[in-house]
């Protein structure tokens, strides 16, 4: 039975119940400015920006509380409405201060877009602006503004609803509105900095982003998360070699819109001065010194060629190279294991498990390391998973490492591998959804080799024969296992060029 | 680009949370209770329980009463910190003997409350409204309009309302203010 239509923008779109008009007109791609709304919190409408004119009623109406009825005529942009969003936008702007220049949010914040598109540069009001509280540590890791702030209470609405810990309170009214914690000290939810990502102006800002970068200068890829088996979906943005920060991105089977304090935080282990930069060799003196690719890949031969052995790969690496550390045991006559480590979880988005594509190695049918034994090559990323103790007593001679820090001493050759802020490849989360990460080039040291490339390398070196296969050929091979026969892959992840081997 | 790190240790406030108290006390309870049969919901009755609650307490809540009553009607600490900011007749800090609301708005501005309001804080001896004054005896409170707009301007004191006031006449109302 069809609940009726609605014309939205000369649209004819059906009524979908429980859905309010904003709903219906964004599933439609028709964008409706809102500061308050946010699908995954309840409706407040207080910020009166998504104010539409509906034809036959006398007054502007907020699309997001707003309940269609059959034959409702919405416009959005007509004069009507506009005229409402401008005179709310100027109500908005009365004591905001304006100072984008210093402001983090600036190139991210709702209120310089709608002011661009509604708003009008002089206020009619003459009174001084009023001062409020600024700088407010909430918590170690947020800082508030309150003159910034528009007092939509999404960050309220959020430690009420989805973390139900409370820590903050509306306090005041009228202009002397602010935000306040209520608690002391820190927040009790591990997700608070999600209100950073919430807040649609500059008033709460990452105290760790601070002051860091603007946001025009960084480039932003689409990846994931690897700090637990969860994969939360993540915007990673990075400037000139740094990881400046990493934010969730929408994904409602996974993590919807939010992530962990802990995973939006992990991304420093990229940007450690002990990172390495190029490959390296021990030398007859017993010393590592720095190498080119090519002789560090025959070196790499030569080590392992008559020195059979096993593989021991990081429980977050992906899918690719996970197949061929597989590829490589089996061509030393030894077997590759994963690593991975296992801690707390919580019954909103951290799970237990660690290793980010557990689920994948336990798929390609590599067994779990648990405790230290000899293996011939070690591939580790931040060292988690594969401990001190597991790395220093394989015995390794080649190894794979992202930190210096995580090289044992019986390496003879070593490749720098890249964050998974700066590889391509595919992880699979602990619900089994296979996710991919990608790779953000503002991130990391320059002209570093894809791991995939490398193993391919050694394997050519120990096998005359081998034939090179690349990242869709690797991709291929795995999709031909029985194991991954239903399991679905990302659309588009070979066609968006991102698995198309160099 | 390096990023320095950023030592974040000093900026949090170290405090305690409030314990709570044991709300509603002995002398009360009844009268919660009845408050709490004439609402569909324990969080709807957070008004009338919280001005209960400020005339028992000497006239202000406290952080722990606040925890107290948070606790009793089942709501959270930042709902009624919300609630408690919002209304201009709750106290969140000690409140003297005596109340003297002055309105503020515009009926009783244009018919002279400026003065009454100075007058009422030299009567005090305090130099803002909202702070108690050194006695304990007075808080001078600035209201919104208290709906006496055809006798203005208005003063309530400790609940009552005087009209047509003058500066001498608060003096003297005060001063007859034990």
């Amino acid at each position: 039975m069809s609940n009726g239509k609605i014309t939205i923008d000369g649209q004819v779109l059906d009524i979908v119940p429980g859905k309010t008009v904003i709903q219906i007109a964004n599933d439609a791609g028709i964008g409706v400015q809102h500061y308050c709304y946010h699908p995954g919190l309840s409706i407040a409408g207080n910020c009166r920006i998504c104010q539409v004119e509906v034809e036959g009623w006398d007054r502007p109406q907020i699309s997001c509380k707003l309940q269609p009825s059959d034959g409702m005529v919405v416009h959005t942009q007509s004069e009507f409405a506009k005229d409402a969003r401008e005179g709310t936008m100027e109500m908005l702007l009365v004591n905001h201060p304006l100072d984008c220049p210093i402001c983090d949010q600036a190139g991210e914040c709702h209120l310089q877009d709608y002011s661009y598109e509604v708003g009008q540069g002089a206020a009619s009001s003459p009174t001084a602006k009023t001062n409020l509280p600024k700088n407010v540590p909430f918590g170690s890791k947020i800082v508030y503004d309150a003159e910034r702030c528009i007092k939509c209470t999404l960050c309220v609405r959020f430690c009420e609803e989805v973390t139900e810990t409370n820590e903050l309170a509306m306090a005041g009214r009228s202009d002397h509105e602010i935000v306040i914690m209520t608690s002391q000290g820190e927040f009790e939810t591990p997700y608070s900095m999600n209100i950073i990502d919430l807040c649609p102006v500059g008033a709460l800002t990452s105290r760790d982003f601070r002051f860091k970068s603007r946001l025009w200068f960084m480039d932003f890829a689409e990846s994931v998360c690897t700090g637990c088996a969860r994969g939360c979906n993540v915007m990673t943005g990075g400037r000139d070699g740094s990881f400046l920060r990493m934010e969730p991105r929408e994904n409602q089977a996974v993590n919807k819109w939010w992530m962990c304090d802990a995973g939006r935080l992990g991304y420093k282990a990229a940007n450690v001065a002990s990172r390495l930069e190029a490959p390296l060799v021990r030398n007859a003196d017993g010393a590592l010194v720095q190498v080119n690719w090519e002789r560090a890949i025959s070196a790499a031969g030569a080590a392992l060629k008559g020195a059979p052995g096993d593989v021991l790969i990081d429980g977050g690496a992906t899918l690719e190279e996970m197949a061929l550390a597989n590829d490589l045991a089996a061509a030393m006559g030894g077997k590759a294991k994963y690593a991975a480590a296992t801690g707390e979880g919580d019954d909103f988005l951290v799970v237990a498990e660690k290793g980010a594509n557990a689920a994948g190695a336990e798929l390609l049918g590599l067994p779990r390391a648990k405790k230290a034994s000899a293996a011939s090559v070690v591939i580790v990323e931040r060292g988690q998973h594969i401990t001190a103790s597991m790395r220093d007593k394989s015995g390794a001679v080649v190894v794979f490492a992202m930190d210096g820090e995580h090289v044992p001493d019986s390496a003879q050759v070593v490749f720098p591998l890249p964050s998974s802020a700066e590889r391509n490849g595919l992880l699979v989360n602990c619900d089994g959804i296979v996710q991919a990460i990608s790779s953000n080039t503002a991130i990391g040291p320059n002209n570093l080799a894809d791991p995939i490339e490398l193993i391919e390398d050694i394997l050519g070196e120990l096998d005359d024969g081998y034939d090179w296969r690349g990242r869709d050929g690797v991709l291929a091979s795995i999709r031909a296992l029985p194991a991954f026969a239903k399991v679905d892959f990302p659309a588009g992840y070979e066609a968006a060029g991102v698995g198309a081997g160099s | 680009m390096s990023v320095p790190p950023e030592s974040t240790a000093s900026v949090l406030p170290q405090a305690a949370p409030p314990e709570a108290v044991a709300f509603p006390p002995k002398e009360l309870k009844k009268e919660c209770e009845d408050i709490l049969s004439r609402y569909p919901t324990r969080m709807a009755a957070c008004l009338p329980v919280l001005l209960l609650a400020q005339q028992h307490y000497g006239g202000w809540i406290s952080p722990e009463v606040e925890a107290g009553v948070a606790s009793y009607l089942e709501v959270s600490d930042s709902h009624i910190r919300g609630l408690l900011t919002f209304y201009a007749m709750y106290n969140t800090k000690p409140a003297g003997r005596h109340e003297v609301w002055v309105c503020r708005t515009l009926t009783c501005w244009l018919r002279g409350a400026e003065k009454l309001r100075q007058t009422a804080l030299d009567t005090a001896g305090v130099a803002t409204c909202g702070t108690e004054s050194d006695d304990g005896k007075f808080l001078i409170k600035n209201m919104e309009c208290l709906g006496l707009c055809e006798v203005a301007p208005a003063v309530f004191i400790d609940g009552q309302p005087h009209v047509n006031v003058t500066p001498e006449k608060l003096t003297e109302l005060m001063e007859a203010c034990d």
